[in-house]
């Protein structure tokens, strides 16, 4: 197995981590180092367009276009995750709001309203 | 015999007089909580019969689990007297004359009395239904090794220990699942039950297709994560 294949295995972690992470202020921490970590690799890719290429050679990886579609990917599945969570934290609450509103509104036996 | 230890939660959606039909034979037996879940149309129940009940209505849809959940927190906080549970679909396929043999049980110590249509061969249960819900019932009961017919029967009676204890997370169909999981997880005392089962046009119209268990089976896999 090539260096890459060893890498994006270990790398599977991540997601599973990202779901352990909650939305408290270590897990937002996290969340904007791995942003920032993105944006910084994608710069540095556009800077020093070799520097991509000579990092897929050290990584058994043929192409940088390859070592930048598997990231790429890998970045993609990490960000769904995190809105899959997102949204579900979301309709949890708002499901919470919408019951809370209609026990206080009941319509009781009887009211004859 | 009318009872207020016994209360019914109906959630219903969009619902149209078969609803007032459902109702009646249960304000016989004990309180009814109709959980409208923000349907578009007004609902349709006369005055009378909307005097008999409680009404709480959702503001917009939140899903069948989410309408069970309301009417149980609303029972937890506000309805003391009620020991036993009753959940019944709006749309008319169950019988309440099923509801005297199951609360027997639910007296006698079940804490979960579970309907089941497939306990009972009166049932006529159009063929790929009866497949599709068996063999997930199999798989399920073969890797919980427990045996359980039907896991998704809309009637069911739950004892007032058993809802103190658990709440509904998911809020779509995945809360019939989701019962069951607690029951046995809980290791809670459980039981069938053999239930007549009326499908009609309407019914059957208003169930949910079979294609919505594979959404079922993702939501439920994500919610484990």
């Amino acid at each position: 197995m090539k260096t890459i294949q060893y890498l994006l295995f270990i790398l599977c972690i991540v997601p599973i981590a990202i779901m352990r992470l909650g939305s408290n202020a270590s897990g937002k921490a996290t969340y904007r180092i791995g942003f920032l970590i993105f944006v910084g690799s994608f710069l540095s890719a556009v800077a020093y367009p070799n520097s991509v290429m000579r990092l897929a050679n050290s990584l058994g990886v043929g192409r940088g276009t390859d070592l930048v579609v598997y990231f790429t990917t890998f970045a993609l599945i990490c960000f769904s995750l995190i809105m899959i969570q997102k949204f579900a934290r979301i309709e949890r609450e708002l499901t919470e709001l919408v019951r809370r509103n209609a026990i206080e509104n009941v319509r009781l036996p009887n009211s004859g309203n | 015999m009318r009872s207020s230890e016994i209360a019914f939660v109906v959630p219903a959606y969009n619902e149209n007089t078969v609803l007032e039909q459902t109702l009646l034979p249960l304000i016989a037996i004990g309180e009814v909580v109709v959980v409208d879940d923000g349907s578009a149309l007004p609902i349709c129940l006369s005055e009378t019969t909307l005097d008999k009940i409680y009404y709480l209505r959702h503001l917009i849809n939140r899903g069948q689990g989410a309408s069970l959940e309301t009417g149980f927190s609303y029972i937890r906080e506000n309805m003391r007297q009620v020991n036993y549970v009753v959940t019944f679909d709006a749309d008319g396929q169950h019988n309440a004359q099923d509801v005297a043999g199951m609360l027997e049980k639910a007296r006698s110590g079940y804490e979960v009395v579970l309907g089941s249509r497939f306990l009972t061969n009166k049932n006529k249960i159009p063929f790929l239904k009866r497949v599709v819900l068996r063999t997930f019932a199999a798989i399920y009961s073969a890797v919980n090794r427990k045996k359980i017919t039907d896991r998704h029967f809309g009637l069911r009676i739950l004892s007032r220990t058993f809802l103190e204890h658990n709440s509904l997370v998911m809020s779509g169909y995945e809360h019939a699942d989701e019962i069951v999981d607690l029951a046995l997880k809980g290791n809670w005392k459980y039981c069938e039950y053999p239930c007549t089962v009326n499908y009609t046009e309407y019914s059957q119209s208003k169930g949910q297709p079979l294609i919505n268990g594979l959404n079922t089976l993702f939501n439920r896999m994500l919610s484990k994560l």
